[in-house]
């Protein structure tokens, strides 16, 4: 595998723009998050061409960039989607793995824009007030979209089932979170979802509905196979939805069987509340986000469920914290749920939204709690 | 009450140790270590360049060997209040001691400070050396009694090993040609992503 698709691969989870280039300036690969925002930054382009800065900060950037195995500050300014330049701060270091004959960087831009545009935004004149109808409209449409897709209700006979959904804090931007539920066709098991969309937009919400559609249709002949379900997934979204990032959580419930099986595409792990207190996170299978799995296979993970017990899903926005690591926030929600006393589905959804409201969340966060 | 003749013990010396120390504490708090070592990171390349230009001016030579080298990092720290000895130089490692940081006592628990360190050392050395990794296994900022500065000189099994920022040769900037390369549309690049 070259150098650039390898980069490709490896980054395509990450939601900030990722970068790998040589110091000639040829674009060696990058992220699907790149490719999102600055559609010209393709392989076998020449950075030099796609920015505003002059030739010499470009290489003095680059240069510098290529003398540090640890990533080092530095700036560019590259076209964005719109067409023009929009200056990006970001991180960069020598790829020493890459060996393609000459000095290689990769490069991690940091996504700022949206939170800059709504600080533009307030200066008011004449252009930016109709930006700001235009966004604001995208944004109703987008949540629109959003709320149509998750189900009011939720509608299981051998469950008792609640969910909420909360959009991100930042006014004009909408989440890529879905839960759903559903029985699954021609048996009495139940199925339930729980999924992100990587990014903020109307596109992540559109694209969140074809998962959505694209789940129900391939539970149609494979419901009670969550591992072929999430490969199904997968594949659509590498085949159609290539500069997309996905991650999923299918898990279906056997009432015969009093048990749960489930796939799990690089989404957060689900916790299991026993009927006792204790708490147990489901990880025992875990595989790339959709889209990421590169042909491998996704499997599934079985777990017996008791009367009272309680699975809980999440979203990565109910317990991620900036500056703590991702275990810490998983260890909180742990400790959250065990401290219940004879909690019902309802109780442990909002107490856990409640819990994780936040004071400068960038993200949405979706719950769906099921109780057996 | 004269304040003129309080014994404060502010010097302009002093005052810019602390705001570098400072400086840099603000960064760790509200980027996190993780991004504030990247700049702490560019602006120890930018520094290492700066000194070693100083060096090799005086000293009349455009590439230092390894012995030329220690002399010169022992040097640098002496100027500013450090005091760095070599404990042993071979054709793989420079290791070095310290024992008084010249950042004073406020970089006791400002590890990131240690970022600068590695970065003018291992800019330094790979300049003239071709490659280093620096590991700063124990430094006065992690509370230990002094700091030993372990600079690895080949990449190799060794190096990889060890903890550590590695730091690369003098990579000649590329000069493009505009005309071959396409100018980029707009001039407008105030616009942030």
């Amino acid at each position: 595998m070259l150098a650039g698709e390898l980069f490709g691969s490896i980054t395509r989870a990450v939601s900030e723009p990722m970068l790998l280039v040589g110091l000639s300036g040829e674009i060696l690969g990058h992220n699907a998050a790149m490719r999102r925002l600055f559609p010209a930054v393709v392989t076998g382009a020449n950075l030099y061409g796609l920015t505003s800065d002059s030739p010499e900060r470009v290489g003095d950037t680059l240069w510098r960039w290529a003398r540090s195995g640890e990533p080092m500050a530095g700036a560019l300014a590259l076209i964005g989607a719109e067409g023009r330049p929009r200056r990006c701060h970001g991180f960069g270091s020598r790829a020493a793995w890459a060996d393609v004959g000459e000095p290689v960087v990769q490069v991690r831009l940091v996504s700022t824009f949206d939170r800059e545009r709504l600080r533009r935004m307030a200066v008011s004149n004449d252009r930016e007030r109709h930006l700001r109808a235009q966004l604001e409209r995208e944004h109703e449409i987008a949540l629109g979209l959003q709320r149509s897709l998750l189900p009011d209700h939720v509608d299981a006979a051998d469950l008792d089932v609640a969910a909420q959904y909360a959009p991100t804090a930042y006014g004009v931007e909408v989440g890529g979170d879905w839960y759903d539920v559903f029985p699954v066709p021609g048996t009495d098991r139940i199925a339930l979802v729980i999924g992100d969309v990587a990014g903020h937009g109307l596109s992540e919400a559109t694209i969140m509905s074809q998962l959505r559609s694209v789940l129900r249709a391939a539970a149609l002949d494979d419901g009670c196979r969550p591992d072929r379900v999430a490969a199904r997934l997968d594949a659509y979204v590498d085949t159609y939805l290539p500069a997309s990032m996905a991650t999923m959580c299918y898990a279906v419930y056997d009432p015969d069987a009093r048990e749960l099986s489930y796939a799990n595409a690089g989404h957060v792990p689900p916790m299991l509340r026993r009927a006792d207190g204790a708490c147990e996170r489901l990880e025992e299978v875990v595989d790339p986000p959709l889209g990421c799995s590169l042909g491998g296979p996704h499997r599934t993970g079985r777990v017996g469920v008791g009367s009272g017990d309680l699975l809980v899903c999440y979203t990565d926005g109910v317990v991620e914290q900036r500056r703590e690591s991702l275990d810490v926030g998983l260890a909180r929600l742990s400790a959250l749920l065990t401290g219940f006393a004879d909690p019902t589905p309802k109780d442990v959804c909002t107490t856990v939204m409640a819990w994780s409201t936040p004071t400068d969340h960038a993200d949405d966060r979706a719950v769906l709690v099921a109780g057996f | 009450m004269r304040v003129a003749n309080a014994a404060v013990p502010l010097t302009s010396d002093v005052f810019l140790r602390r705001f570098v120390t400072e400086l840099t504490a603000s960064l760790e708090e509200v980027i996190g270590r993780e991004e504030a070592t990247g700049y702490i990171g560019l602006a120890g390349q930018r520094l290492g360049d700066a000194l070693g230009d100083l060096y090799t001016r005086e000293l009349d030579l455009a590439v230092l060997d390894r012995e030329q080298l220690a002399e010169v990092l022992v040097d640098l720290y002496r100027r500013i209040r450090g005091e760095v000895y070599v404990i042993s130089a071979d054709d793989d490692r420079i290791v070095l001691g310290n024992r008084s940081c010249p950042f004073g006592g406020q970089v006791r628990g400002n590890e990131a400070m240690c970022m600068l360190t590695s970065s003018v050392f291992g800019t330094m050395t790979a300049r003239h050396l071709g490659y280093a990794k620096v590991d700063l296994s124990e430094t006065i900022a992690a509370r230990h009694p002094r700091c030993r500065i372990v600079i690895h000189l080949r990449p190799g099994a060794a190096a990889d090993g060890a903890p550590g920022n590695e730091y690369y040769d003098r990579v000649d900037p590329p000069h493009p040609d505009p005309a071959t390369r396409g100018a980029a549309p707009g001039a407008d690049a105030d616009r942030p992503c």
